[in-house]
């Protein structure tokens, strides 16, 4: 064996370095993918525990609100259960460094409580961190800032540090630089620390804390101590061990693995397609020495390994270059995840990804373990060729005799199965559906192929002649190898065609909802123009600026937070109800109300009522007239449900009571965001100007049209899926790649019959129109099927992971735009995918062609 | 007419070139019959595919109806083998998946012409073979002879001046062979000349003028059969 790869292998592959680079380059890209996304997950889990270890410091256990955060006045009476040795207050805020488009993690803490849980240690060898404590906490713009942070900006003790408040931008002064080491190394420097007192009034906190840390006396029990403080607590915060946070947190993630998961899978897929494609085309070329060898006696079975052992080989150099590459990739990925992670849950630790030698020893098996089964089904084809039939030169071009009907039966019952309401209802139904729906169209896709041949066959061989005609005609012929190809192909279409289908049906919902709600004139936000992780609530000062802004009517504020309720967390909303349904009554446009009567000014400040989505409704079992307890820092308030109404502010679902209520049972008064009126003639821009200087004038501060929110809403929309359109241009890329092996191995395949076409006066135009006509319908294909599968996934999409999981109803838009743009992409580069082969096919030399007999 | 005046073809560049045909030089009249016999890489088919346009010769000329085929380009040559040329194969080189009257039709349709227009030709041309009612079959429902029947017509479907046949009944068994030797020696009249490649002497010595290729080189050029037609139509 080792001597027929020695003698004839090692001199095909030097023979075709083109092709051997792309089995490499297969192999590579699989293997870095694979590692990179490993690599990411594990810094992940590795930053879990950092996360758990940092907020949890010394802590045994820890206090947390859902929506507004913890009383501050609660520390006392923590401090008071029995069996507490240690508990402190902490406010933490991802801060926007404007001047430097940076965010720094900003520790509130207070350095005149206990002194256990300080994020550092007071004195860092000969010198302490702060030199005057009392100084340093009676003034507000005192703060610390971590050694690589200050380093990286050039500050020193007194320099200025620019952060966005509540009240806009501010200057803080440094008054002293943290070691690199526990909480300031684990954000990479990105941290910094003030009084929690100067913390609460910049960032909007009022009294609250975000949490309080406990810890425990050495021989009191946690569990007593932690049913004390549940009990201290009350129902709107949770007592929880640190250790279960990292619980939480991980099934925060859980998706995130998945998709990372996932990427891993595909990638070992697009490398095995590639060298599935690679030892295609050089199964096709070497047929004839495949019967040579087959007649000298060389088993099927050794024909087959031998191709495998090639393989394998030439990804050894591929598997190392992915080892190398994949350590480059993981920095990249894991920073991805890691904002990612950011986004869903908190700023989390900054880990350097390092390769393990178990994702490596993985990344080798899975190298290998591709490269052999991507070349094991071309090898057996291959290999299966009568001897007799190659050494007499007859036609070696696959005749595939596909069991269409059989397929075509399975397909149905596995497209009806994804439609069965077994499937519908949950996540893993929904995927499973998915599955079912995947694996149909690939079964139905020959007989796709076989029924457009038919109904095209006649118009392009009238139109571009019988060239065209026998192009088709091939794809029949090689039903098996051209599959595989619109398959690839069909993949990329489909999640085009899926997400421009959940694009255009979210917008179009989106749209009118906007269209309904969205009346004020201009709306003010502080870091970023939505409410997001990035924006920073404003102070009632700011608000109240805003307000006597000339040129301004009125003002509708409203705040935002995460509630918990009937043991779900949904968004609650408090805003100037009367201000938006009187706006909105002079301008025709109300709440779309799907349950209860219609809604009147002064409803909602009456009496406690709140108004729910449909999703919330849903999620939490409720409908109008039914009574809802919120568990407020001020004790537990029952609300009517006033009405349920079509909204989309949230996945979770949404509620929407007075603001009175707000500042009376929550007792915080910060607000997200404030829409402005406009008195009549008021020049928008002008106002626009005149707010964003009352509040400090930097970019940081948005006043924005709501002319432009809905597009920033589908704009926000649209990045969620930018990571889809990028998978998307990938696989199709690689796909496209496919379509050159496929069309490259078809012209090898075809080489007599172009010669003899050739001969009897077929010119290198003719031959070059039925490649491209192949190279084309193959796309052609594909956009067929993958807009099929598209509208398919799109709408499973819709009724189970969005009808399921957000509780949102949305009809289903067909995105003519998207399947047209990716419908003529992916047919024109599959037509000049095929020129290449074509080229080469038109220039081939007509006498050795037909001497190949 | 076709000549060749001190024809060579090599292949492969400086030392290491191999000369398949060396120093040839031959006429061809139009109306004869002509069989090229020799040995296995004796030249013979780099010779017939220099008559055909298929290859240029690497020194000489090739004249076909008195035009130099080496100062043609490529789209020139294609015409000149369409519509003044036809071959026949040892493998017969049907397409698949059209039938045997549009495997007949083929070079018409090449060269532009409609499907209707040409398939009354093809299939009078299958009837005139004895094939007339095979003409929708598909090659794979066709005999080995039935085929290379279709290949012939196939040649003529442009009524070329000059029928190329490389070792035509080589894949056939004799009596089959046979008959379509005789279809070939019945295409050659006043203005139709066939040049048949074979290695077996006794199909050779049909042709009314024998070549002999040895190491590439013309090394017998002798009167064959005498009986030859010439016949005034296909």
């Amino acid at each position: 064996m080792l001597a027929l790869f020695r003698e004839i292998s090692l001199r095909h592959w030097a023979r075709s370095p083109l092709r051997s680079l792309l089995v490499m380059l297969g192999i590579a890209l699989a293997v870095a993918l694979y590692v990179a996304t490993q690599t990411a997950a594990n810094s992940m889990l590795a930053s879990f525990h950092e996360f758990v270890a940092r907020v949890s410091g010394r802590a045994d256990l820890t206090i947390e609100g859902g929506g507004v955060g913890v009383p501050g006045d609660l520390l006392s009476d923590v401090a008071d259960v029995p069996g507490v040795a240690h508990s402190a207050s902490t406010v933490e805020v991802s801060a926007q460094a404007p001047e430097y488009g940076e965010s720094i993690l900003v520790l509130g803490v207070d350095f005149l409580g206990d002194p256990h849980f300080l994020p550092f240690s007071v004195q860092e060898g000969d010198h302490r961190v702060i030199e005057d404590p009392l100084a340093f906490v009676n003034d507000p713009t005192a703060i610390l800032v971590a050694r690589r942070f200050a380093t990286r900006h050039s500050l020193t003790k007194g320099s200025r540090l620019r952060l966005l408040t509540s009240d806009g931008p501010k200057d803080f002064f440094v008054k002293g630089v943290l070691e690199d080491s526990g909480a300031a190394a684990s954000f990479g420097g990105q941290l910094a620390v003030m009084f929690l007192d100067a913390a609460q009034v910049s960032f909007a906190r009022g009294t609250f804390v975000d949490r309080i840390d406990v810890s425990v006396d050495k021989g009191a029990n946690l569990e007593t101590v932690r049913d004390a403080l549940v009990k201290l607590a009350g129902p709107s915060l949770t007592v929880e061990r640190p250790d279960r946070m990292g619980v939480r947190l991980r099934a925060l993630a859980a998706p995130l693995e998945g998709a990372l998961g996932l990427s891993a899978f595909l990638a070992l897929l697009v490398g095995g397609f590639l060298v599935y494609n690679a030892v295609g085309v050089a199964v096709a070329q070497r047929t004839r020495e495949i019967g040579t060898l087959r007649a000298l006696g060389v088993t099927r079975r050794r024909t087959v390994q031998l191709f495998c052992i090639e393989a394998m080989l030439l990804a050894a150099p591929g598997i190392a270059l992915g080892l190398v590459l994949g350590q480059s990739l993981a920095r990249y990925s894991t920073e991805t995840t890691m904002k990612a992670l950011s986004r869903l849950a908190t700023a989390m630790p900054d880990l350097e990804p390092h390769l393990t030698w178990d994702v490596a020893a993985g990344g080798i098996g899975a190298g290998l373990l591709t490269a052999v089964l991507a070349a094991w089904w071309p090898a057996r084809r291959g290999a299966s060729v009568d001897p007799a039939i190659v050494l007499r030169g007859s036609s070696t071009v696959e005749r595939t005799r596909l069991p269409l009907v059989p397929m075509l039966v399975g397909s149905v019952v596995l497209l009806s199965l994804a439609w069965t309401p077994f499937f519908q209802g949950s996540e893993l139904g929904g995927g499973l559906a998915l599955t079912a729906t995947v694996l149909g169209a690939a079964l139905a896709t020959p007989a796709l192929m076989v029924g457009l041949r038919r109904a095209l066959v006649g118009g392009v061989e009238a139109v571009l002649g019988l060239p065209a005609r026998l192009g088709l005609d091939y794809v029949a012929r090689t039903l098996g190898r051209s599959t595989v190809n619109v398959l690839a192909l069909m993949v990329a279409v489909g999640m085009s065609v899926s997400v421009g289908g959940w694009l255009s049906s979210i917008e179009r919902s989106i749209g009118s909802w906007v269209d309904e709600i969205g009346i004020a004139d201009l709306t003010v936000t502080l870091g970023s123009p939505i409410i997001d992780r990035r924006h920073v609530p404003l102070s009632t000062d700011a608000a109240d600026k805003i307000a006597k802004v000339p040129g301004v009517d009125r003002t509708q504020s409203y705040r935002i937070i995460d509630e918990p309720a009937l043991g779900k967390s949904f968004r609650l909303v408090a805003t100037d109800t009367d201000v938006f349904l009187s706006e909105a009554g002079r301008r025709g446009k109300a709440w779309l109300v799907v349950d209860g009567a219609p809604l009147q000014p002064g409803e909602l400040t009456a009496r406690p009522r709140i108004l729910l989505s449909e999703n919330a409704a849903r999620r939490l079992h409720l409908k109008a007239g039914d009574s809802l307890t919120l568990h407020t820092p001020k004790g537990d308030v029952a609300f009517e449900v006033r009405a349920v109404i079509v909204d989309y502010t949230s996945e979770t679902g949404a509620g929407f009571i007075d603001r009175r209520f707000f500042s009376q049972y929550w007792g915080d008064s910060a607000v997200d965001g404030v829409s402005i009126y406009l008195k009549d003639g008021v020049n928008d821009d002008k106002v626009a100007d005149t707010v964003r200087a009352a509040l400090g004038g930097a970019g940081s501060v948005f006043v924005t049209k709501t002319t432009t929110v809905r597009e920033q809403l589908v704009d926000s929309l649209r990045q969620t899926f930018s990571y889809s359109r990028s998978v998307e241009l990938v696989t199709l890329l690689i796909a496209l790649m496919g379509v050159i092996g496929t069309m490259a191995a078809a012209v090898i395949d075809r080489a007599r019959e172009i010669g003899m076409l050739r001969a009897i006066g077929a010119t290198s135009r003719q031959v070059a129109t039925s490649i491209i006509v192949e190279a084309g319908f193959l796309g052609f294909c594909a956009v067929v099927g993958g807009a099929g599968l598209g509208v398919v996934a799109c709408k499973l999409f819709l009724r189970t992971m969005v009808a399921t999981d957000m509780g949102w109803h949305l009809d289903f838009i067909f995105p003519w735009g998207a399947t047209a743009r990716i419908g003529s992409l992916v047919v024109a580069t599959s037509a000049l995918a095929g020129g290449l082969p074509a080229w080469r096919a038109a220039r081939s030399n007509v006498s050795s062609a037909v001497v190949c007999e | 007419m076709i000549t060749l005046q001190n024809v060579s073809r090599s292949y492969g560049m400086g030392a290491g070139a191999v000369p398949a045909v060396r120093d040839v030089s031959l006429t061809i009249e139009p109306g004869s019959f002509v069989t090229v016999v020799g040995a296995s890489g004796s030249g013979k088919s780099t010779l017939l595919h220099l008559m055909g346009a298929l290859d240029q010769p690497t020194a000489g000329t090739v004249l076909i109806e008195g035009k130099d085929v080496g100062a043609m380009n490529d789209d020139e040559r294609t015409l000149l083998r369409r519509t003044r040329i036809g071959f026949v194969f040892q493998f017969f080189n049907l397409l698949p998946t059209l039938t045997a009257v549009e495997n007949v039709a083929l070079p018409a349709r090449l060269a532009g012409e409609s499907s209707g227009k040409t398939r009354g030709r093809a299939q009078s041309l299958l009837e005139r073979i004895g094939l007339g009612a095979r003409g929708n079959h598909r090659p794979d429902e066709l005999s080995g002879g039935e085929m290379q029947r279709v290949a012939i017509a196939r040649a003529l479907m442009m009524d070329p001046p000059v029928l190329l046949a490389d070792e035509p009944t080589g894949n056939l068994d004799s009596a089959t062979g046979n008959a379509i030797l005789e279809l070939l020696r019945g295409a050659v009249d006043a203005h139709r000349t066939v040049v048949l490649i074979t290695h077996d002497p006794s199909i050779a010595r049909r042709g009314n003028r024998v070549l002999t290729m040895g190491d590439g080189q013309l090394i017998g050029d002798e009167a064959g059969s005498p009986s030859v037609p010439p016949r005034s139509s296909p």
